[in-house]
């Protein structure tokens, strides 16, 4: 009897444990949907007298194909079309480099396999650092010469990296996380940041005079200007790109409350006027409206009001604790965090309130969704390996990539395109 | 008995003591009816309880309406004929044979074998008239059987597909362009009501910056809901820019397909 008992408990026991460690997995999985184009990569021709590249454009164009779900790929060696009907590929993308010193001339070219037509081609001459940036532009135009929307191989994500205790500076990455790049150096505590349109600067939150206030760096001169020098408090800014306005959060009038004003400082309108927290404001893509968190209600949830603070609606009904809303570029859902059995996790909502879908689940904290421009995918930041870092996801939650490796990576927000 | 000769109260023979059953055996008596009753009762309770009503639950969602069930080639009724023929003839047989070994063992009457021998005759000719007809029956019987089943698949089923006038389309665009409207092409399989197959042809034009103009239908599937959301597809579609060898515009014939496959 008491030997059975024993071998009963390990069963129990040994079920629970694969159980949990079933838990702590993420969903990983092929995108569902749409049906992926065939398209075969064959490595870049290095021309005579060309050095040679640490870092090929081919892999550059195959990782930017695998982040935008669109391609099944397939990389050969060398140009056999036979092989390509055999497989039913109708593209093959083929170039050529050539390097010397520290420029890089690229020639990138689409074929159809079947006529073998150019169907589009691109020279770049640059600076071999820049030669990331030259083969993301030639992805973006292959994928709109095939699909009419443009890719987000270009767009680019800034973020927070902590360096130390109290100090966070506010770090602009590429895409896939390659060529980070410092906005500020100040080490002090620096949050918040959004894109201004036609992502020429950061607008963020900065103690650099001691009291948080909202300041505008330009990305290329580095010239920082302060929005406003009224209040004590002016927090999470988001700039439209419709309207050329700015929504803030600000306590000048003694509460948190949301406020607009344009981005050189004039026209400043006071949108809230309960007594109750409003915060971490977003933008609507046609400058309408705007998303926010409030705890009117006793626990904060998401609401939306127009751009005069008119006409306001709860959204969120399900939850004891949402905030961090982002609007998709296409208007019909919005993201945002909720505390769910401890842990912060990121659903969508439809505009109307109607459908909700989680998209992380079992993996730690996730914070902070930010969308892509074509509103397809995700940007967020998660603690599921220890420290928080960044990821990328498709708009249903599935194929879940992390793309910063150094840690304490925060507040992500995605450029337009 | 004392009682006796006070006179007041009636004296009881002898006989009648005997007679009267005493009361112990009486209240024994009662009370093993009443048990034998009870049991009687309980055993045939459920019998004599009314009914349980039925309740009937129903949704107030309509269920979804169930397509037509096809209906099962009938199968002809030859196979029993052809059964029965079969028994007639293993009966007659049967009774040739008994006929036979009558007339051979024994011939009790002339009128018999006569009758016998006639109706041998007669069922000879009947027999033989039947096992041709009965094989024809059968041969017809299984030909029938085999037709039905090819029968069933009456329409063939269409795919959604695409074609130009006048130009070569590239094998790629093609691709590009069917992705780009089916992915908005899904209409509910309840438009079909009984039908199996829904067909609409739509004809658009394209221009070079992927921009459609001249959208309608070319062959309406009859069924209105079904055309404004092939139309309403075409439009939401975003579609890729024209390739060189297209030209500045090209025109298109989509031949949207809604089947219960």
């Amino acid at each position: 009897m008491i030997n059975n008992k024993k071998i009963l408990l390990l069963i129990i026991l040994s079920l629970i444990t694969i159980n949990i460690f079933a838990n702590e997995l993420f969903i990983e999985s092929q995108s569902s949907g749409i049906a992926k184009m065939n398209i075969a990569i064959l490595p870049f021709i290095k021309l005579e007298g060309s050095q040679n590249l640490k870092e090929l454009p081919a892999d550059v164009i195959i990782s930017d194909f695998n982040f935008s779900d669109r391609f099944n790929i397939v990389f050969m060696k060398e140009p056999d079309t036979a092989i390509m009907h055999k497989k039913q590929i109708d593209l093959y993308i083929i170039g050529k480099y050539m390097v010397k010193g520290s420029k890089i001339s690229l020639d990138c070219r689409l074929y159809d396999s079947w006529t073998i037509d150019q169907i589009l081609g691109k020279k770049f001459n640059t600076k071999l650092k820049h030669m990331r940036r030259a083969i993301h532009l030639f992805s973006d135009e292959v994928v709109f010469s095939l699909y009419g929307e443009k890719g987000i191989a270009s767009s680019r994500i800034v973020c927070t990296h902590k360096i130390g205790r109290g100090k966070k500076e506010i770090l602009l990455l590429d895409y896939d996380g390659h060529r980070p790049h410092y906005i500020t150096q100040n080490r002090v505590l620096n949050m918040c940041p959004s894109f201004s349109p036609s992502n020429n600067s950061i607008i963020y939150t900065s103690w650099r005079k001691g009291r948080p206030y909202i300041y505008t760096t330009n990305i290329y001169s580095g010239k920082t200007d302060i929005l406003l020098k009224k209040g004590s408090l002016n927090i999470s800014p988001d700039w439209n790109v419709a309207e050329d306005r700015i929504v803030f959060c600000s306590n000048m009038d003694g509460n948190s409350e949301l406020y607009t004003i344009n981005a050189d400082g004039s026209d400043l309108l006071r949108l809230t006027i309960r007594s109750t927290i409003e915060a971490t404001p977003s933008w609507s893509p046609n400058g309408y409206e705007i998303a926010y968190t409030s705890d009117r209600s006793g626990s904060p949830h998401i609401y939306i009001m127009d751009n005069e603070g008119a006409s306001m609606r709860k959204l969120t009904t399900k939850g004891r604790y949402n905030s961090d809303p982002a609007w998709s570029p296409n208007g019909d859902k919005i993201a945002y965090v909720s505390l769910e059995n401890g842990n912060f996790n990121i659903f969508t909502i439809s505009i109307d309130g109607s459908t909700r879908n989680q998209l992380t689940s079992s993996s730690g904290n996730n914070e902070g969704p930010s969308w892509s421009p074509d509103g397809r995918h995700l940007v967020f930041t998660s603690n599921r390996f220890g420290k928080y870092d960044l990821f990328i996801m498709n708009e249903k939650g599935e194929n879940q990539k992390k793309i910063t490796h150094t840690g304490n990576v925060t507040a992500p927000e995605w450029s337009d395109y | 008995m004392l009682n006796s000769q006070s006179g007041l109260i009636p004296f009881r023979s002898n006989n009648e003591i005997e007679d009267a059953i005493p009361k112990w055996m009486l209240f024994s008596i009662f009370f093993h009816i009443l048990i034998v009753l009870s049991v009687i009762i309980v055993v045939n309770i459920e019998k004599v309880k009314p009914n349980k009503e039925t309740v009937y639950l129903f949704n107030m969602v309509e269920p979804k309406r169930r397509r037509p069930i096809k209906k099962e080639a009938i199968k002809p009724k030859i196979t029993k004929e052809v059964k029965k023929i079969e028994k007639k003839a293993v009966k007659k047989l049967k009774k040739q044979k008994v006929i036979k070994t009558k007339s051979n063992e024994k011939v009790k009457e002339a009128a018999p074998i006569k009758k016998e021998v006639e109706i041998k005759e007669v069922i000879t000719e009947e027999e033989a008239v039947i096992v041709e007809t009965e094989e024809e029956i059968i041969e017809e019987a299984i030909s029938k059987e085999e037709a039905p089943e090819k029968e069933i698949d009456f329409q063939d089923f269409l795919e959604n597909e695409l074609s130009v006038e006048n130009k070569r389309m590239p094998n790629y665009f093609q691709m590009a362009l069917k992705r780009a409207v089916e992915r908005n092409w899904t209409p509910p399989r309840e438009l079909l009501g009984g039908l199996h197959q829904l067909v609409v042809l739509v004809k658009f034009t394209i221009n070079k910056n992927g921009s459609i103009s001249n959208l309608e239908i070319n062959e309406s599937s009859w069924n209105k809901i079904l055309d404004n959301l092939a139309t309403r597809a075409i439009e939401k579609a975003i579609f890729p820019p024209l390739p060189p060898a297209l030209g500045q515009d090209v025109t298109i014939y989509y031949r949207l397909v809604l089947n219960d496959k």
